[in-house]
């Protein structure tokens, strides 16, 4: 009954969003690009002082980035082309991203080093980290060994 | 019902191969359209290596990606990625060559409301859902500070089965008072062969109740298996002068969480269905100088079956505008058992000069138990770089390792980047 509830709330949803592309709402969309070129380094706290502070790309911004991705992807195409994304976010990426970018030792890359052996001790603690990207996708190289 | 939502996927591909001419027409027949921006990159890498078996692998990869915008006086644009290998010796994972469409989709984007309309090959990041689909896409605001978002299609995933009879379809709902709080509701349900396969409801939250403080966060729910799949929450809080503290809080059921997945590492015996694990992290973030950042993190994890672990260190990282750059990490992994237990301890040292810049990189993981007879593992990274012009940059790196796998092991790549882009009018 909820499923059936679901699948007929699904098309609501598409005539409210495209009743909401034709009209609703009128209040002017947010800039399509960033004003200005952000400098490596630089933080959105060096200009502004409300809430957009929150999104500073710190060093931990890396585990946190899913959030704000999954509430207004939009935001980060204002800096970033989705390649940035597709880097790590792969169907099947054969290059680690931490080896595309070694001249980056900075970024917070995902296996960096030996990371087949390492992987055998992460995964049995905390294999949840590891589904995102290798549960369902990319999961090429996985099968390698776990068929 | 479900032949509907794998026409979505149909009609979207109709919909992005009709934009598709209309940006191609444009731009082959500029008088008709008033201006587009074309921009990208293209980016190509050589890597020479060695396989556990002792064969020698030199794989040559082209990774491309563009974008066309502002196609006509719509704010029309499409947008292309994806990658190409060919192995000039050897076989990468038992294949000469490979290849694969990353992206590939046409946007309309309306100059209010948030609007936008994509339609083909894309990624949709909207609540539970973190998907690549073939299909549609699309969002706005609505009024009353409301916002939706509608995707449906056929999912893209590795080739573990044909795509017959799949599907995928979801929406999310979200309220928002700007700057004070978000909070949307999501659901996902994706059909295997005509069969369920994934069914999620999640909710998400972005409070901010006062300047330093900041709570984010998701729960997501398997209707499948009727249970928690996960609670992912950050707490931010600062900064206080120079300080800034998160504290993190999950668990994750797996058997609701790992229900749907393709590869036999997430199922069981890997997994056991039956385990819960909760985990607690702290962290807190201190900026000495501008240029000067120290970072300490614990996180604990406990699980209903197995034993608990805990996962600790820091790190210091330097970066200066004269062009250096360096950091230092060390980091202790203390699973429930010695085959549990490692140290990793990072330290790099980057400097540019000029148009030339180079970094060193050296990784060391100190096992508790010997892997294959090896209790520590290196590795050694060398970079070279250098800006030929705005536009061009080749990047050259060694890699030397040794671990439980190999005594000596070197990798080399060569890296070359070329951004285009061109204003018609």
């Amino acid at each position: 009954m909820t499923n059936t509830f679901i699948r007929l709330l699904i098309p609501v949803l598409f005539a409210a969003a495209f009743a909401g592309f034709v009209s609703c709402a009128t209040h002017t969309s947010m800039a399509k690009r960033h004003p200005g070129n952000m400098q490596p380094g630089q933080l959105c706290s060096d200009c502004h002082t409300d809430w957009r502070v929150t999104q500073n790309h710190t060093a931990d911004f890396a585990v946190r980035h899913k959030f704000l991705a999954a509430r207004q992807q939009q935001v980060c195409g204002m800096c970033h082309v989705e390649t940035f994304c597709a880097d790590c976010h792969a169907n099947k990426e054969e290059l680690k991203p931490s080896d595309k970018f070694k001249d980056a030792p900075e970024r917070i890359m995902p296996h960096r080093g030996d990371y087949l052996n390492q992987h055998k001790i992460d995964g049995k603690i905390d294999p949840a980290s590891c589904f995102p990207c290798h549960g369902r996708q990319n999961n090429e190289r996985c099968k390698v060994c776990h068929i | 019902m479900f032949t509907l939502y794998r026409r979505l996927g149909e009609i979207g591909l109709m919909i992005y191969r009709f934009f598709l001419l209309i940006v191609v027409g444009a731009l082959f027949f500029p008088a008709t359209s008033k201006a587009f921006t074309f921009t990208g990159q293209s980016r190509t890498y050589l890597q020479a290596r060695e396989t556990i078996s002792g064969e020698n692998l030199t794989p040559l990869y082209e990774y491309l990606d563009f974008k066309i915008e502002n196609v006509g006086s719509a704010d029309v644009s499409f947008h292309f990625g994806g990658w190409a290998r060919a192995d000039l010796t050897g076989e990468t994972l038992g294949k000469k060559t490979n290849n694969e469409l990353q992206y590939a989709y046409v946007s309309y984007r309306r100059p209010t409301s948030n609007a936008i309309v994509s339609a083909g090959r894309l990624y949709v990041f909207e609540g539970v859902a973190s998907e690549q689909i073939d299909g549609l896409y699309t969002r706005t605001d609505l009024k009353g500070a409301f916002g939706v978002a509608v995707y449906g299609g056929s999912p893209v995933e590795t080739d573990v089965n044909t795509r017959s009879g799949d599907s995928i379809y979801g929406a999310r709902v979200s309220y928002e008072l700007r700057g004070t709080y978000v909070v949307g509701l999501s659901y996902l349900k994706e059909d295997d062969n005509s069969a369920d396969f994934r069914e999620e409801e999640g909710i998400d939250l972005w409070v901010k109740p006062g300047a330093k403080v900041l709570l984010q966060g998701r729960s997501w729910y398997n209707a499948l298996t009727s249970g928690w799949m996960q609670h992912n929450y950050h707490l931010l809080l600062g900064p206080f002068d120079k300080l800034n503290l998160n504290v993190e809080g999950s668990k994750v059921s797996y058997g609701d969480y790992f229900q749907s997945a393709t590869v036999s590492a997430f199922t069981f015996p890997s997994i056991d269905p039956n385990e819960t694990v909760s985990a607690v992290g702290l962290g807190a973030r201190y900026t000495i100088s501008p240029s000067l950042i120290g970072i300490i993190e614990y996180k604990n994890y406990e699980y209903d079956l197995a034993g608990g672990a805990d996962y600790y260190g820091g790190g210091i990282t330097y970066a200066a505008s004269s062009g250096y750059g360096a950091g230092i990490s060390l980091y202790r992994m203390d699973g429930a058992t010695d085959n549990l237990k490692y140290g990793a301890y990072r330290a790099y040292i980057r400097k540019k000069r000029g148009k030339t810049d180079a970094t060193l990189d050296l990784l060391h993981v100190a096992y508790d138990q010997a892997i294959s007879g090896v209790t520590d593992a290196y590795t050694v990274v060398g970079a070279l770089g250098h800006d030929m012009s705005a536009k061009a940059r080749v990047v050259a790196d060694l890699e030397y390792g040794r671990n439980p796998d190999f005594d000596n092991e070197v990798k080399a790549l060569l890296r070359f980047v070329y951004r285009f882009g061109a204003k018609a009018r």
